[in-house]
């Protein structure tokens, strides 16, 4: 068969294409379904929605946590460094001798 | 409530042939197209309320069909592109991922394999394209009805599908050229 014939040909299968019948069954099995979300309400959507955020809100106050107390100890380590240096600036020991 | 679930049921009759067979054509696998036609009636119970009566309720109903058809069509090549990446890293190699078969209830026995080849073509078609070749070769929806189902204007859509028209042809001259049919 030419090519152009062959795609007339293969086209033609869309005229052919009939009308199917869905499940018997699918009405009744979506009532059913609709009746259990109401059962359950509408958590199934929501509640994932509400966990990430509250998810997301516990992550952030951790990290704010550990921010504030690293901050805290780093500037409490500079005092203390700090107060060492003038205190040994003060009694001359930071220069070294060669015996 | 009765009421409701009474008119929700008149509402499915009228409507499951063409939600079921559209999704059909669009997905060709009898499963597929019922759990669309299963999502598309619940969401229509559930936004019938919001329903603005804008458009008809046929073309409301095919837009959220195909909606959902698009969505699962995006959701399976995610699917097939996954289970091809971590076949990349598993011993085994093969791709675990079923690219779910040609199952169309509307298809006599005869035609089957004409048919498969044909929707083979229209399904590497680009997304508009394909929805609107269906919309009026298949579901034989006036340019009226499908420039309401996707939101565009009727010139769009003509233009729309002599480009399907084009590239289907094309398509199809691929498939003669690979497959070698003489």
């Amino acid at each position: 068969m030419k090519k152009e014939e062959w795609i007339e040909y293969m086209s033609g299968a869309v005229s052919e294409i009939g009308r199917a019948e869905p499940n018997p069954y699918l009405f009744t099995r979506i009532t059913e379904l609709l009746n259990q979300k109401k059962v359950t309400g509408q958590s199934a959507v929501k509640k994932p929605f509400l966990l990430r955020w509250a998810l997301a809100g516990c992550v952030a106050l951790i990290l704010n946590i550990f921010v504030i107390s690293f901050m805290a100890n780093h500037k409490k380590q500079e005092i203390q460094k700090f107060n060492l240096e003038a205190l040994s600036a003060e009694m001359g020991l930071n220069e070294t001798y060669n015996y | 409530m009765q009421e409701q679930s009474y008119n929700f049921e008149e509402l499915y009759n009228s409507h499951v042939s063409l939600v079921y067979n559209l999704a059909l054509n669009y997905l060709q696998n009898k499963e597929e197209a019922e759990e669309i036609t299963q999502d598309v009636f619940m969401q229509v119970y559930q936004s019938i309320s919001g329903f603005k009566q804008q458009s008809s309720l046929k073309t409301w109903i095919y837009r959220i069909t195909l909606n959902k058809c698009h969505d699962h069509v995006k959701a399976k090549q995610t699917k097939k592109r996954r289970a091809f990446i971590s076949s990349l890293f598993h011993e085994d190699g093969g791709i675990k991922h079923d690219p779910g078969h040609f199952d169309h209830p509307g298809v006599l026995l005869e035609n089957k394999e004409r048919s498969e080849l044909l929707f083979s073509a229209i399904n590497k078609l680009p997304e508009n394209q394909k929805t609107v070749f269906i919309l009026s070769q298949i579901e034989q929806l006036s340019q009226k009805e499908m420039a309401d189902s996707m939101e565009m204007s009727q010139k769009a859509i003509e233009s729309l599908l002599q480009r399907a028209k084009g590239n289907l042809r094309n398509q199809l001259g691929q498939l003669y050229k690979n497959e070698g049919f003489k």
